[in-house]
């Protein structure tokens, strides 16, 4: 690992246009001399999220990575942070696509040929979906996703039917029915449920697969196909303890395995980070995520001669 | 030999349309610091400044839209607003164990200082948010007889750090882990030097600096205006920030409340993933109450 320190001298501010709204990121530059290859953190969806993510984490991995030779960019998606615009909700199934193709395209416009996404959870999907529209794309690492749209579903999905009879029979369940507004709520779970149970028979008979398999999102499945067609490394990461793993695992069983299969060894699948690395909770997984991050960016990328900055690779800086 | 044309400009300015306000994203140098500032400048005459500080850790990241949101609307007002990030916070330099309270008030000092300087602009207001609000409150002190707006303020350090505390072990039932109690993180703290709540590091320089503030020591005694505002679903204002009030009116200050009906859970994320609500009526009663504090077209 290089030893030298990039901070905020290495950091450049930058607008980026996306349609009618202006994105807003940080662009990273290394103080060793740079790869050809730029990376872009596409951060989470939740409603308090900015493009620095908890505890700093991008920032941290933004310079860790410039440390050995990548440009990174962290933007905030339209409507958060210091981007213009309003964003309704995060969707998993319509994330932010155009946004990180805008900021693909930006990067591409200053020169860089290869591409490097890190996107984390919401931000991964994002890739996903995005991927088709970036030109040199390489790499995508999925950090903690989910491959299921309808997290309502899923979280029925991961209960048998026989817990839902069990609670439903309960005495304090039975006294709740009586109450509208709780009756409602029982009423939605169950009608998850359903939609779960059916959804799984449909999918073992229409795609050969056991019953007890997860279902995926048909969008993911075509972002997945098209990504391994088209040779990307995909990293999928997680925590020992996310849930969202053991989704992942079920999922295997089915359509998302022969897919992933056929990718061979671009792909890479890791569940060791201690702990559970969905939204980066604790910072003992913060920092085994930055080391695994760091490492596999830096053997996509390939690394820097640790020249100083100037002699491969020139900058050419516009006034 | 790839040739990479990267931007060299250490400021990224742009116009928003509509409004018309510029806004110049830079890093500042404040001693020997970087730390991350956006101004937000009005399109034609600047009728005063605002310096807005914000609250650390998770609570940043909470209340961040709304101060992008509060320095607009200022700015559409015709405010020059100033918002930084404090060294080990954002995308500043530093790192979270070099947050201190010193820091912070020597970092809004400096940041305060080149605002002023590159903006010409005199009359100043600050807007604080929780710790922040101790923050702003020390710096006005040490400022004039600027004007405080301040966001669910803490009122003692030492409060918000049990709270802060109980945010994990909240945590940890809910996840079925045996967590440690409050005393248990404060032998840690001591032990180790950080504890580690919801993956935000509270290191010991932080915690020791604040722990035996008040908003009411740093506010001082020299009476200036100061709109306090609650969140919470409560129709009534909590007993403390009441007492507050009543104190500081005692002294001379003149204290107006606002009571904005949202309920924070600021170490927690939201179950929904729709945006915090920018709160209309939280950013609409800051700014009505700046525009006629500062321009003193209103009582104050």
């Amino acid at each position: 690992m290089s030893g030298s320190r990039v901070g905020a001298a290495n950091e450049i501010p930058v607008f980026i246009p996306a349609g009618d709204e202006t994105l807003f990121g940080i662009l990273t530059r290394p103080d060793v001399s740079a790869t050809d290859a730029a990376v872009v953190l596409a951060h989470g969806g939740s409603p308090s999220m900015t493009s620095f993510q908890r505890n700093r984490i991008a920032v941290r991995l933004a310079r860790r990575l410039a440390a050995r030779g990548c440009h990174v960019l962290r933007f905030d998606y339209h409507g958060v942070g210091e981007s213009t615009g309003w964003i309704e909700r995060f969707r998993l199934d319509d994330p932010c696509s155009p946004d990180l193709q805008a900021a693909a395209r930006w990067l591409r416009d200053q020169g860089f040929a290869r591409l490097v996404v890190v996107g984390s959870c919401f931000g991964g999907r994002t890739a996903l979906a995005a991927a088709r529209g970036i030109e040199g794309l390489e790499a995508i690492a999925l950090i903690a996703i989910t491959v299921c749209d309808d997290l309502d579903a899923q979280r029925a999905d991961r209960h048998s039917i026989w817990a839902y009879v069990r609670r439903g029979l309960r005495p304090t369940t039975l006294r709740d029915l009586l109450d509208r507004q709780r009756r409602r709520i029982y009423m939605r779970a169950a009608r998850h449920k359903v939609r779960a149970l059916l959804g799984r028979f449909y999918r073992a008979a229409r795609y050969r697969q056991p019953v007890d398999t997860l279902m995926v999102s048909p969008a993911v499945i075509q972002q997945l196909t098209g990504a391994v067609d088209r040779g990307l490394a995909l990293l999928f990461i997680y925590g020992e303890d996310d849930t969202f793993y053991r989704d992942f695992q079920s999922a295997q069983r089915g359509r998302l395995g022969r897919i992933l299969a056929r990718a061979g060894p671009r792909v890479e699948i890791r569940a060791d980070l201690p702990g559970m690395l969905h939204g980066y909770r604790t910072l003992a997984v913060q920092d085994a995520f930055l080391d695994a991050m760091e490492s596999w960016v830096v053997r996509q990328v390939g690394e820097s001669s640790a020249e100083p900055a100037g002699s491969v690779g020139s900058v050419r800086s516009l006034a | 030999m790839s040739t990479f044309t990267v931007p060299s400009t250490a400021i990224a300015t742009r116009k928003l349309p509509g409004s018309g306000i510029h806004e110049q994203v830079s890093f500042l140098d404040v001693g020997d610091r970087k730390l991350f500032s956006v101004r937000h400048l009005p399109r034609a005459e600047v009728r005063g400044g605002v310096v807005i500080c914000s609250p650390i850790k998770a609570e940043l990241m909470k209340n961040y839209r709304r101060e992008v949101t509060l320095a607009r609307e200022l700015a559409a007002r015709g405010f020059a607003t100033q918002r930084f990030q404090y060294y080990g916070a954002g995308h500043s330099d530093g790192t979270s164990a070099e947050i201190d309270f010193p820091g912070m008030l020597a970092d809004t000092l400096g940041a305060t200082e080149s605002f002023q300087s590159d903006t010409g602009v005199r009359q100043l207001a600050f807007v604080g948010t929780r710790v922040g609000a101790l923050v702003a409150a020390a710096t006005a002190r040490r400022l004039g007889p600027a004007a405080l707006v301040l966001w669910e303020p803490i009122l003692r350090a030492d409060r918000y750090f049990r709270e802060v505390f109980r945010a994990r072990l909240m945590r940890d039932l809910t996840a079925g882990v045996r967590g440690e109690s409050t005393e248990g993180l404060l032998a840690r703290l001591d032990r180790d030097g950080a504890v580690d709540i919801l993956g935000f590091s509270i290191d010991e320089p932080l915690y020791e600096s604040l722990r035996e503030r008040t908003l009411e020591a740093e506010l001082g005694s020299d009476p200036r205006a100061i709109l306090l505002v609650q969140l919470s679903r409560r129709r009534q204002l909590r007993g403390g920030y009441a007492n507050l009030q009543a104190r500081l009116t005692e002294s001379g200050f003149t204290v107006e409340c606002e009571l904005v009906e949202r309920e924070e859970a600021w170490w927690f994320e939201e179950t929904d993933q729709s945006p915090p609500a920018a709160t209309p009526e939280l950013i609409g009663a800051t700014a009505d109450w700046l525009d006629r504090t500062l321009t003193g077209s209103g009582a104050a």
